[in-house]
């Protein structure tokens, strides 16, 4: 028997004990996170749970089932646009798969990777695809349509259906998205997620950024590209850059008493002599600062330690 | 609302897509099967019925969705009123009222009971939140917690029921819990209490 199967029996025992007996108060101690967990599980159990197995069938069954239109064929074309070489991927209208500067092998595998199937290549991008784009990339209309987000985590769509509020010139923390979804912990879990975002630019998670205000990474074509999507957008990074220098994260006017990030839409109407920097939401706070209600740059109860 | 919900299309926008996208239906599925199997486990009493029933009604559905029209009525209660009359021919007429009794253990569902509101609401989240990550594991891992703690089958049991050995359900079992537990921290959430 190797190590883990002893240890595997082990705990099965230990399950066994458990739930013949209850709650033991020794075992929610935190030397066993393991049997703790197994204990809340049992707590918090549904008895009215559906077999998992049973419901993952018969949703294969159904889907397969007569009833049903086939779906669109996936399809994929190349557009040449000012970020460099686009490959797209959709189904029907719905927007599958984008990869910049990618060719048409190794775009062909990623959609293989997730979809199991190759598209197959319109030569000549459709017209309605080409206006989405073009609008999307030059500011004149948002992307809004539908997006596959298959084989992501509940979280992970969230958090690609939350930055897609990010609006264009503009860009937020990890942390604001983190805290944004209600998960203000789960910062590192954002990054991941946008990390396997499987359609870039159309969802801007180049748009997100670090809290002191580094461009961070970007998993679709690196920081150079990042640095130059969000330059076409109209960011300021020359002013993010000298912000981050000095060490400053959010900005206030003395007018309104409003403090805000960086990029928020209100620096329309900024003032450089009724400007003020903060270092952190405390720091706003203590000089009677309120956050901005557009670009939420702080929970809106009173965050005791002033971290944004 | 459970946390971890994506936010995405509506259900009208989805019932539209679904009469012609095969994925949109699939999707309704995914957002209705617990609830509806639930309803129906709730009065059969029974797994095997209750998989049964909640077979048809997703295949009725599926029949009849063609000539489904939105009138503001919740997609969610339309299946549920296809499971009540399909649970209403399953006990023929026998069933003629269901008693206080069966309902009494229904909210006890989710936690035990306790009278501090505000702790069984914690307790809810809770367990909305870990059940939410069971259902992220690999269907055998989902499976084999459901067995274990939902429905406390011994692992012999469960052994029979999957068609392993012991020694392969002990291992699985171990293996779940312990990815769980990786995915709980992952979206932060091992540490609450």
């Amino acid at each position: 028997m190797n190590r883990e199967q002893s240890q595997a029996a082990a705990y099965a025992l230990a399950v066994d004990r458990l739930l013949a007996q209850g709650a033991p108060p020794a075992i929610m101690s935190a030397e066993k996170p393991l049997l703790d967990l197994a204990y809340r599980l049992r707590q918090t159990a549904p008895h009215t749970v559906i077999d998992p197995r049973f419901r993952a069938t018969l949703r294969q069954r159904l889907l397969q089932s007569k009833g049903l239109a086939e779906p669109a064929e996936r399809r994929y074309t190349v557009l040449d646009t000012a970020v460099g070489r686009l490959h797209i991927a959709y189904r029907g209208r719905v927007i599958c798969g984008v990869s910049v500067a990618a060719d048409d092998m190794t775009f062909e595998q990623r959609c293989v990777a997730r979809h199991g199937m190759p598209p197959s290549r319109d030569a000549e991008p459709p017209a309605w695809l080409v206006t989405l784009v073009g609008n999307h990339l030059e500011g004149r209309r948002a992307f809004k349509g539908a997006v596959d987000l298959v084989g992501l985590t509940p979280f992970q769509q969230r958090v690609l259906e939350k930055i897609r509020e990010i609006p264009r010139g503009e860009v937020r923390p990890y942390t604001w998205v983190a805290r944004e979804i209600g998960f203000p912990g789960a910062v590192r879990a954002v990054g991941t997620a946008l990390g396997k975002n499987p359609i870039p630019l159309l969802i801007p998670c180049h748009r997100v950024i670090r809290s002191e205000g580094s461009l961070g990474g970007y998993a679709a074509g690196g920081t150079a590209l990042k640095e130059r999507i969000l330059t076409l957008e109209g960011v300021d990074l020359p002013e993010l850059t000298l912000l981050r220098r000095l060490g400053k994260r959010f900005r206030g006017s003395r007018n309104t008493r409003i403090f805000c990030l960086p990029t928020c839409y209100s620096r329309k109407w900024a003032k450089a002599q009724h400007t003020v920097y903060f270092r952190s939401v405390h720091e706003a706070r203590q000089a009677g600062y309120r956050p901005c209600k557009l670009c939420r740059p702080a929970a809106t109860v009173t965050n005791q330690r002033g971290h944004a | 609302m459970d946390p971890i919900t994506p936010l995405s299309e509506n259900d009208e926008a989805l019932v539209a897509r679904a009469k012609r996208d095969r994925d949109a239906f699939g999707q309704l599925y995914d957002r209705y099967v617990d609830q509806v199997y639930q309803f129906t486990y709730r009065r059969v009493k029974d797994h095997t019925i209750a998989e049964d029933i909640t077979a048809r009604v997703f295949y009725r559905a599926l029949e009849q969705l063609p000539h489904f029209e939105w009138r503001g009525i919740p997609f969610g209660g339309w299946l549920v009123r296809i499971a009540a009359n399909l649970i209403h021919d399953h006990n023929g007429y026998a069933q003629r009222h269901i008693s206080f009794g069966d309902r009494a253990g229904e909210g006890a569902d989710m936690v035990s009971a306790d009278p501090r509101v505000e702790e069984q609401y914690a307790a809810r989240q809770t367990a909305s939140v870990l059940w939410q990550a069971v259902s992220t594991l690999p269907v055998a891992e989902q499976q084999v917690l459901v067995y274990r703690f939902a429905r406390e089958m011994s692992v012999r049991e469960i052994a029979t029921a999957m068609g392993r050995t012991e020694g392969a359900v002990k291992q699985l079992l171990f293996r779940a819990v312990k990815r769980l537990r990786q995915r709980l921290q992952h979206i932060g959430f091992a540490d609450e209490p």
